[in-house]
């Protein structure tokens, strides 16, 4: 049936060629336009099941949580710099935006700007929001309000800090409540030199210091106060594939023109949006990159291999078409491609141009030895087509069987895979013979235009060399086989060392602005991204999460609503605490500053540097970098004495004499002591939090669009990349917590099981299945068998050589070992196939022909996977070395084991 | 009967050694053989600090009825040159002096639950005396096989009542010595917050003495490596040495 279809392919190709030409122009530009509808998504969840509930969690938070899908400025430059900086962009980012040259109607991306802390609320609720352990050790500073009384009740609280009931500042929260402590005295000292030195103190800049001192710093800011953060909120989510583009760059476009505003200041966008922007955006152009450069190197090796400028261009233009069919078929079945599944463009024009290399092959073979058009167009279709669909098929159907596994990343790729070599293969035997035939009578008709009656005389197109070999291994079957056995075993055991590579981060683009910045925001605020997430129906149920998640091995901290609404127990405990600070305050007054009184003003600004010097010694012992810092911006090193701090500045401003010092020192205190006093009896407000109070950049932080559902954050206390089991004992635990657990780290801890697991059972049907078409094929069980032996060792081979050459195996390369079996099995179905057309001792010939045929495809396969090198991002580039590694291996093998059978079998006949 | 039992007795013995001792016999000697009645000793100690780097300090340090009161003092690196800390009564009162300011400051009591110095130790951990004996009830899991020694391993779990460190520790005891070789310690929702490696263990005076421990913060993941580099226990406390007067020293 295969022949009579070849042969009416041929024949239609000959005698029908305009109608061909035509359907084929008909059935491209439907499946172009069709083509048009296929879109990508950038994440890494969309390669788990389809009804994975980590992956619905995982959606349905992106979907609902305006949080989960933010776009992140990070400033760099001087403090004040920075800051100016994040005041001028808020207001005009959250302008309606135009992207120029794309939009005409102005576009609203971004719905809020949070880059401050809400002041306001604070303002009305920080002690409800303060623990009673803390509260118990600070209110002894929200006592009085005149100087001497708060410095004095400033250092007994500072005494106090270092017997905190348990952890003390061993945890990194209590770093961070240490140092907002540390840069509110900081920020107060500034102001009290300030008044010192000028006898004047703006009232903004007192209540600025008071502020601080009572609630810490309104801005994001690093811990080296050199980088600050704001969070955009868009009005899009993760899941708006194509508003992720618009929306980033519209955003980098007004970013852009602030920019020119602030020449100090450095700025750049990152988070889970620009991220996604950057990937999809450099992933394209990296793909296309990768394809352009394939076309050019195959086009070029096939040029150098037919001799001849048309071969490479029918080929490629052939496979152009088929690519096209595939394209537009897949749109229709997966209409939107993953990391993974936008790769099968780059795979089939790999695989896909051996189909033209076959055919063309035999074509001109036939041509060569003088048939006439028809008879060679038949003869050529049959001596490749049998190999090319057998081969077409035995790679779709080992496509098709990553479809056995559960994971969208395999089961699609090998669909929109096989689907798509399909579509190339049709168009390799229906379009391919039709530019043939086209391109021998243009020759013909120009040879008659010139006067030429014959022929060229035929060019012998075979590799010697190679056909060489094989006579060389025919004739020493044993050698060859030893050998093989040897090299097999010791890479066999190489293979065995292989290790697991689990870090993400060697899979993403290298170099990506938001994947830098990703970097700098981890090294300066010390904020990982890998987060985990857990969802809840009530604030109640998140404050449950939250204690339960905080109590596990693996986690370092958990933020979620509960912090901003204590349960009701926790309030009503903290009233008495609040009413004593209320009534004490109430009850103090500021009296002014006597001459008398300085001494004592000195004496607890002294013990207030002691303190702090106490509190860097421990910082030092205890390890705490941050703290042991800002103490020695405040007080100086150990190892030299202070001789400009903060203090020895204001001991210095001290000696401008009694009255002096007095005077402007009561300037300060009636500038900040009116201020401070409202703002604690402020603060000491004991109505019970509610939801309906929080301020709307708290809330959206932490609860659904619709109010009902509220979202908990999950930090790991180590690095899920570098240590597998801590990954997995992070997304077990956090599973007891909730069956719902989702984010990043949970979600790669299960793509790592399933695409391992899918891996395997696609590999052992890849076999079977194989195994099977080949046993229907050749009708014969040893030449199925035989066929199959180099693909077997050239995977070990490609593993073992991998090992050497320093690869490990990751999510990515590890799909490497299916496709290889689907491709690799190519190269033995063709050489096994032309050898049973040969006959008995035919090594020279199949090895030369065919075998240059296998060499050129296997080099044309290397260059389409060597060109996603370029792809930036580096999960290309070590799936690419991989099938480099496979192809090779697999050519190898063949050449040697192939006409080693050859010599041992036909040496029986 | 008595001729019998008499007869017997051996036979009850040698069942009695072929079971082994029991646990609370084992903490017993693990109890004695880790609390020297006095000791005087030089040592450092590795900690990772908050942004990632290793930092080494080196101490001085001095303990007496055994581990009862002990005083450490820091001398290097230079940062902390001369910070010392006083432990009495198990760790129950704790003071630190601070050269740079020239001030002693007292910690309260529970402080003895925190971090000592930044390790992962805490100051508890490193208090002596009949702890494991007072505050908790043992008993031997099994024996296995752990770095190659032969070992008892012990649940310690605490007596709510007598305010254990831990609600719960297992102990690997070398059969060879009753010497500890490892401790993991649990807390209250019984996860495996903390583990302790003693390695290098030298005879020293009679004592064996694990040059290294390696406390490992499962939580924090930080650890921490405390080294003996010197040791004796023929040191005795002159009078008034364990005083707030002696810190300043």
């Amino acid at each position: 049936m295969r022949q009579r279809l070849i042969e009416k392919l041929a024949d239609l190709a000959v005698n029908k060629t305009r109608t061909m030409l035509w359907i084929v122009a008909g059935v491209t530009l439907v499946t172009m336009i069709l083509s048009g509808g296929m879109s990508m998504t950038p994440k890494w969840s969309d390669m788990l099941p389809e009804g994975d509930k980590r992956t619905i969690e995982f959606d349905r938070i992106l979907e609902e949580f305006q949080s989960a899908s933010s776009i992140i400025v990070v400033a760099q430059g001087a403090e004040t710099d920075i800051k100016a900086f994040a005041d001028d962009l808020a207001p005009r980012v959250l302008d309606s935006l135009t992207i120029p040259g794309k939009d005409i109607d102005p576009a609203i991306y971004v719905r809020r700007v949070d880059y401050k802390a809400d002041l306001d609320f604070l303002k009305e609720h920080a002690f409800m929001l303060m623990k009673e352990d803390d509260l118990k050790n600070l209110k002894d500073v929200f006592q009085e309000p005149c100087l001497a009384g708060l410095l004095t009740n400033m250092n007994n609280s500072f005494e106090k800090e270092f017997i905190q009931p348990e952890e003390s500042i061993s945890t990194r929260e209590e770093e961070d409540g240490a140092l907002i402590f540390l840069n509110g005295i900081n920020s107060w000292l500034e102001a009290m030199e300030l008044t010192l030195k000028t006898g004047n103190i703006p009232a903004p800049t007192a209540e600025a210091a008071v502020d601080k001192l009572l609630l810490g710093e309104p801005y994001f800011l690093s811990y080296d106060r050199e980088a600050l953060i704001m969070n955009l909120i868009p009005t899009f989510s993760m899941i708006d594939a194509f508003m992720i583009v618009d929306g980033t760059d519209a955003v980098q476009a007004v970013l852009n023109e602030v920019l020119l505003d602030h020449p100090n200041v450095q700025a750049g966008l990152s988070g889970a949006i620009a991220v996604g922007r950057d990937e999809m955006v450099y992933s394209s152009k990296g793909l296309e990159i990768s394809m352009g450069l394939s076309f050019f190197l195959i086009g070029g090796l096939l040029y150098m291999a037919f001799r001849m400028a048309m071969a490479p261009a029918l080929a490629l233009l052939n496979l152009i078409v088929g690519l096209i069919w595939a394209a537009g078929i897949v749109a229709v079945v997966v209409p939107v491609l993953n990391i993974m599944t936008a790769m099968f463009m780059v795979i089939l024009i790999g695989l896909g141009i051996d189909f033209s290399i076959h055919i063309i092959s035999t074509f001109t073979e036939m041509r060569a030895k003088g048939l006439p058009l028809l008879d060679a167009t038949q003869a050529g279709l049959k001596k490749s087509g049998g190999g090319v669909s057998t081969g077409a098929v035995t790679t779709s159907v080992a496509f098709l069987a990553l479809m056995v596994g559960d994971s969208r990343a395999m089961s699609e790729l090998g669909l929109v895979t096989a689907i798509g070599l399909l579509a190339v293969m049709v168009s390799s035997f229906v379009l391919l013979p039709v530019f043939l035939v086209v391109r021998e009578r243009r020759y013909a008709k120009k040879r008659i235009k010139k006067g030429l009656t014959k022929r060229a005389a035929p060019r012998d197109l075979t590799l010697k060399p190679l056909g060489n070999v094989g006579v060389f291994i025919q004739n020493n079957p044993w050698i060859s086989l030893i050998s093989v056995v040897v090299v097999t075993v010791l890479l066999a055991f190489s293979a065995r060392e292989i290790t697991f590579n689990h870090n993400m981060m060697d899979m993403e683009a290298e170099g990506l602005p938001s994947i830098m910045l990703q970097d700098t925001v981890q090294d300066k605020f010390d904020l990982s991204m890998d987060f985990a997430y857990l969802v809840s129906e009530s604030v109640d149920e998140s404050r449950e999460l939250k204690n339960k998640a905080k109590e596990l091995p693996t986690v370092a901290s958990v933020e979620d609503i509960s912090t901003f609404i204590p349960s009701d127990e926790q309030q009503a405990r903290r009233v008495p605490y609040i009413s004593e600070i209320h009534a004490l305050m109430e009850s103090a007054d500021a009296a002014p500053i006597r001459q008398a009184d300085l001494d004592l003003i000195r004496q607890e600004i002294e013990r207030l540097e002691m303190n702090i010097m106490e509190f860097q010694s421990m910082a030092f012992l205890g390890g705490q970098d941050k703290v042991y810092s800002r103490c020695t911006e405040i007080v100086g090193s150990e190892e030299a004495p202070p001789e400009n701090t903060i203090f020895t500045r204001i001991y210095g401003l001290h000696d401008q004499g009694p009255s002096i010092v007095a005077s402007k020192l009561g300037v300060f205190q009636d500038s900040y002591a009116e201020y401070f006093k409202s703002s604690v009896l402020r603060m000491a407000n004991t109505d019970p939090i509610t939801l309906e109070m929080l301020p709307e950049s708290i809330v959206d932080r932490y609860a659904s669009k619709d109010r009902s559902l509220f979202l908990t954050t999950v930090l790991p206390s180590g690095n899920i990349w570098q240590d597998k089991l801590f990954m997995e004992q992070f997304s077990s635990e956090l599973e007891t917590v909730s069956e719902r657990t989702t984010g990043m780290p949970v979600i790669m801890r299960a793509l790592f099981d399933i695409i391992g697991r899918d891996g395997r059972n696609a590999a052992y049907l890849t076999l079977i299945l194989v195994y099977l078409i080949l046993l229907i094929d050749f009708r014969s069980f040893k030449d199925a068998l035989i066929a199959m032996l180099p693909l077997a060792t050239g995977a070990i081979w490609m593993v073992g050589l991998m090992q050497i050459f320093g690869f490990q195996l990751d999510l990515m390369n590890v799909m490497a070992l299916p496709l290889i079996l689907g491709i690799g099995i190519d190269d033995g179905v063709h050489v096994v196939h032309r050898w049973r057309l040969e006959g008995p001792r035919s090594a020279a010939i199949v090895l030369s022909s065919t075998g240059k045929a296998v060499l050129l495809t296997s080099l044309t396969t290397i260059l389409a996977f060597g060109s996603m090198m370029f792809s930036p991002f580096r999960g290309y580039a070590s799936l690419s070395w991989a099938l480099i590694f496979g192809v090779g291996a697999c050519f190898l093998t063949t050449m040697i084991i192939l006409p080693a059978f050859m010599g041992l079998l036909d040496k029986k006949k | 009967m008595k001729l019998k039992l008499l007869l017997l007795s051996p036979f009850l013995l040698l069942i009695a050694h072929a079971q082994g001792p029991t646990a609370d016999q084992i903490v017993d000697r693990v109890t004695n053989i880790m609390s020297p009645e006095n000791s005087h000793s030089k040592g450092s100690q590795t900690i990772i600090t908050s942004s990632g780097k290793e930092r080494v300090f080196e101490f001085e340090s001095w303990a007496a009825e055994k581990g009862k009161s002990t005083l450490t003092r820091y001398t290097k690196p230079a940062a902390i040159r001369g910070q010392a800390f006083l432990m009495l009564n198990n760790a129950d009162d704790i003071w630190s002096y601070f050269p740079r300011t020239k001030r002693i400051r007292k910690l309260a009591s529970h402080a003895k639950k925190q971090k000592m110095q930044g390790s992962d130790f805490t100051y508890e951990d490193m208090g002596g005396g009949d702890v494991f004996q007072k505050k908790f009830k043992s008993r031997i899991l099994t024996e296995e096989t752990r770095d190659g020694a032969p070992t008892w391993k012990i649940e310690m779990s605490g007596i709510p009542e007598e305010d254990p460190p831990y609600p719960k520790i297992i102990m690997w005891v070398r059969q060879s010595d009753y010497y500890p070789i490892a401790l993991d310690y649990y807390n209250e929702k019984d996860f495996n917050t903390k583990s302790l490696v003693l390695s290098d263990i030298q005879l020293i005076e009679e004592y064996p003495t694990a040059m290294e421990m390696v406390m490992t913060d499962n939580k924090e993941r930080s650890s921490t490596t405390m080294r003996t580099l010197e040791i004796t226990y023929a040191w005795e406390p002159p009078k008034g040495f364990f005083s707030e007067r002696n810190l300043k020293k």
